[in-house]
């Protein structure tokens, strides 16, 4: 595979990742998967992201000794080559964020199991009028 | 009309929608056009000042994103411990004897404690270098706090390597803090642009002078200013906010 068939089945896979956890949220009784659908939506997110930074025949956003040893004018030449960065930044921010999020989320699931004693939505909400 | 009578009907209407989703968001990414945007501008000024791109757009051009991002994790935390019990529900957890459910073997206690400083050491690496080579403070707080969730599972709580009690953890999560709110004032007060890297100085006209330059200068070859500071401060704040979250919720137990 060539650089822009890797970029096009990877915008695929997030796509696939986002409507797994969409099915998860909606359709899945137990609260834990729930979580897990709503972490595989931020997963998608992600690739989508790395996926627009990801440059075919690029090279990594990083100057290297080597590299700036080569010529003075190399900058200009490496901003042509490099990746484009500010997704990867973007990304790196989304991650630490998905940890809080989920820690909140279990934490407020262990409450819901020490009240109720069960994991399943039906059985939460079972004596509630809609 | 009870909760379960009306689950056939919504069922179906989500279905329906989730069909509707999935074609839209399969279209829309496999159609994505991708301009570069800022990212070149970034990639020709960002080498002026260190090597790595990534940690250069998180600390310099994107401080404010990253400030609002440590108020997020410190957000999370606060509200675990508001769940579990440092307010008004519940005792102080780190008092609770919170011994590990499954005694360790004898292979695990021998070899965990080597492992902990090994891992350790690499977050720091990670840390201090982070300007420079793939790396940078968020990595190396969760890395330092890997090892801290190792040491608890195997050793438990009160005989840890880290010996790290809750208190100590929410000072060093305040100082992680206010090391970078400090560090963004220094900019406010000598250029009058709050996170301004002064000891990068990319932009002479300000007038910040040669002293804040030398005074954050950092021993490498790099010109990365404030950089590598505002990394240890987010390591701090990382690996504490982490270790909180892991104390919280690994104190919690069943009524």
């Amino acid at each position: 595979m060539n650089g822009s068939e890797v970029q096009f089945w990877s915008f695929v896979t997030a796509a696939l990742l986002m409507i797994i956890g969409i099915y998860a949220i909606i359709f899945m009784d137990n609260i834990i998967k729930k979580i897990i659908g709503v972490m595989l939506i931020g997963d998608g997110v992600n690739l989508v992201l790395i996926t627009e930074g990801f440059k075919p025949g690029g090279i990594v956003p990083i100057i290297s000794e080597k590299l700036y040893n080569q010529s003075p004018g190399i900058f200009q030449e490496f901003a042509d080559q490099a990746s484009y960065s500010l997704p990867f930044a973007l990304v790196l921010t989304n991650i630490v964020i998905g940890a809080s999020t989920l820690a909140v989320l279990l934490g407020i699931t262990i409450k819901l199991y020490q009240h109720y004693n069960s994991l399943s939505v039906h059985e939460i909400f079972k004596e509630e009028k809609i | 009309m009870k909760f379960q009578q009306s689950q056939e009907m919504r069922n179906l209407i989500a279905a329906i929608f989730v069909g509707i989703f999935s074609y839209f968001i399969i279209k829309a990414l496999t159609d994505f056009d991708i301009v570069p945007g800022v990212s070149y501008i970034y990639n020709l000024r960002g080498p002026l000042i260190a090597p790595n791109m990534i940690t250069v757009i998180l600390f310099d051009w994107r401080g404010y994103d990253t400030l609002g991002e440590a108020f997020i994790l410190i957000t999370a935390v606060l509200t675990t411990g508001i769940l579990f019990g440092r307010g008004v529900l519940g005792g102080d957890v780190s008092e609770k004897d919170s011994t590990p459910i499954r005694p360790s073997t004898i292979v695990q206690k021998v070899f965990a404690a080597p492992l902990v400083f090994i891992i350790v050491a690499f977050g720091v690496v990670i840390t201090l270098g982070g300007h420079i080579t793939p790396g940078g403070g968020f990595q190396g707080g969760s890395v330092i706090a890997t090892a801290f969730f190792l040491s608890v599972v195997v050793y438990g709580f009160k005989k840890n390597v880290f010996n790290l009690s809750h208190n100590s953890l929410e000072t060093l999560e305040g100082v992680g803090a206010l090391i970078y709110l400090c560090l963004g004032l220094v900019g406010l007060g000598l250029s009058g642009y709050y996170l301004y890297n002064v000891g990068a100085d990319l932009y002479p006209y300000l007038g910040v002078g040669d002293t804040a330059t030398r005074l954050f200068s950092y021993p490498d070859s790099t010109n990365a200013g404030i950089i590598p500071y505002l990394n240890i401060g987010i390591a701090l704040k990382v690996l504490s906010g982490f270790c909180t979250i892991i104390t919280v919720l690994w104190g919690a137990e069943k009524k």
